[in-house]
């Protein structure tokens, strides 16, 4: 990072000029987002959240929109590396690098900026790019001037979870290492929902992947992230109540227990180790089922006998 | 008060059986036995409607939740069992929550006859097609692996938002596979979101549950039947 007591503002105009200055103060007031931008941008900044999180869980990553910066969409910078991603989101018919409007300079001056003023060891800028056709021309004529430190990702702007988790694998694959099910798009449709609320509430206060995931997950019902810790394990009284039961096959998966006869397969709704699974693990004992039928209303129940 | 004329469109205004059943589900008079077997006779009538469309060399997978099963799905399944190659039942069991305002059906439970996955279409049996959050998550929770070439949805009456809201939530590969087949639509809502007149209130209710919780523990006979044939 800069030592000297230069603000980037300074840094822009003395090396920059005047007219740069003028940009990236235009950059910062949000431009023309619209609802439909922000929704892209929730999308994608969910997606690099998760990604993040999985490929480098040890570093210190942050995450944020709308930073004082010529490419302000969505940066990722990771603190641990020194290394910081910059992404520029457009969902347009028309997006060139040079014409009006062009991207190429403001790529130039963030990787400038960010070698220079921030002394980032590594700077990446790149164009997301919305629709398939304007990627399929962007990613072919990147300008040599940015070519290095430049590249183009297609990533739809799609309206509903739902369609962006059958629609984009990545998304999916990375939401779904959140999730206790990640096969299941009923599961990280609410995976999905809570982090893009935590992404709303917090994204302008907090910047700490790991701390925006703690706020997605805090409190949350029902609760299908996966834990940190490790996996309980059934209770042995009701263990050997459920063994006896012909055909009934059982794991413990992420602290939800799964279970599956003839067809039938559910989970249990509550965690293991929570009041509300005791409470089923209280009704088994009580009630002894003897056949698959009886063991699963109880499953599927609450524990509550009213 | 606002009468059924103005918010209810027939989908066929000489089907004098549709409107009758139809008028039957809105009379409070009826108990939940009346009502179920309403159910089933509007199950036998949709499947009536829908055999033309089936082909009868192919198999199908019914999708049904298990509020319906035994009754709106059982009477589709009744209909059409000498019409098709073959005819499997899924069954699942959605809580339906809100999460960051927008409505979701997690599937806690799920039965799936053996064989399902072989089946060359779905057709999706509910009671009322109003936000399409159940429908679309279980269409989604089957569709990778049937691999369906047709999917029929299948409702006594439909809101008349329900067919756009269903198919925003589907790459248009999927939507496109969409046919409906109904017997009215209404366009009018309560002010907590029920579809009026719709099916006379809230399905659990009326067919004799009482409330989401407990239907999430019932375990319908075709399901209990069919596990241990």
């Amino acid at each position: 990072m800069n030592t000297k007591k230069v603000t980037i503002e300074q840094y822009v105009k003395e090396n920059l000029g005047i007219e740069v200055l003028k940009k990236l103060n235009h950059q910062s007031t949000g431009g023309d987002n619209n609802a439909k931008g922000n929704n892209h941008e929730s999308y994608f900044a969910i997606f690099k959240l998760a990604k993040s999180h999985s490929e480098q869980p040890g570093d210190d990553v942050e995450i944020s929109s709308q930073d004082k910066a010529f490419v302000d969409d969505l940066v990722v910078h990771n603190l641990t590396t020194n290394s910081k991603i910059s992404y520029q989101l457009k969902d347009a018919k028309s997006v060139y690098w040079y014409k009006k409007k062009g991207i190429t300079p403001y790529f130039q001056h963030q990787y400038k900026v960010d070698k220079e003023f921030h002394k980032l060891t590594d700077s990446e800028t790149v164009l997301v790019l919305a629709q398939k056709n304007v990627y399929n021309l962007r990613d072919d004529d990147i300008p040599t001037s940015i070519a290095s430190h430049s590249r183009c990702l297609y990533f739809e702007n799609l309206d509903s979870p739902n369609k962006m988790l059958l629609n984009n694998s990545d998304f999916k694959l990375f939401i779904g290492k959140l999730c206790v099910k990640p096969d299941d798009i009923d599961k990280l449709e609410i995976i999905v929902g809570f982090l893009l609320g935590a992404w709303s509430a917090h994204s302008k206060v907090e910047r700490k992947v790991s701390k925006l995931l703690e706020l997605a997950k805090r409190g949350v019902q029902p609760d299908f992230f996966k834990s940190d810790g490790g996996t309980m394990k059934l209770d042995a009284e009701v263990a050997r109540v459920v063994d006896k039961i012909d055909g009934i096959e059982y794991t413990i998966e992420d602290n939800y227990l799964n279970y599956r006869c003839g067809g039938f397969e559910g989970i249990v709704r509550y965690k293991v180790g929570t009041r509300e699974f005791s409470a089923i693990c209280d009704e088994i004992i009580k009630q002894h089922p003897t056949q698959a039928l009886e063991l699963f209303k109880v499953f599927m129940g609450t524990g509550d006998k009213s | 008060m606002i009468s059924i004329g103005q918010s209810r469109t027939y989908n066929d205004s000489n089907d004098t059986y549709a409107k009758t059943l139809l008028s039957s589900l809105l009379d409070g008079n009826n108990d939940a036995t009346e009502y179920q077997n309403t159910m089933f006779d509007i199950g036998m009538h949709l499947g009536n409607k829908l055999k033309s469309d089936l082909d009868r060399a192919k198999q199908y997978c019914i999708v049904a939740t298990a509020e319906d099963a035994d009754y709106l799905a059982k009477g589709v399944m009744e209909s059409l069992k000498n019409d098709v190659s073959a005819l499997y039942l899924t069954c699942f069991w959605n809580d339906r929550i809100v999460v960051n305002n927008r409505s979701v059906a997690p599937i806690y439970n799920r039965y799936v006859e053996d064989g399902y996955n072989n089946a060359d279409g779905l057709i999706v049996v509910k009671s009322i097609m109003s936000g399409s959050c159940v429908v679309k998550t279980n269409i989604t929770a089957l569709y990778d692996k049937v691999l369906p070439e047709s999917i029929y949805v299948v409702s006594p009456v439909m809101h008349v938002d329900s067919e756009k809201k269903l198919e925003k939530e589907f790459p248009q590969k999927i939507s496109n596979m969409f046919k409906y087949t109904f017997l009215a639509v209404d366009s009018m809502r309560s002010e907590d979101g029920e579809v009026i007149p719709g099916i006379g209130g809230s399905v659990y209710e009326k067919l004799g549950f009482k409330n989401q919780q407990d239907k999430n523990t019932f375990i319908p006979e075709i399901v209990k039947t069919r596990m241990f044939s």
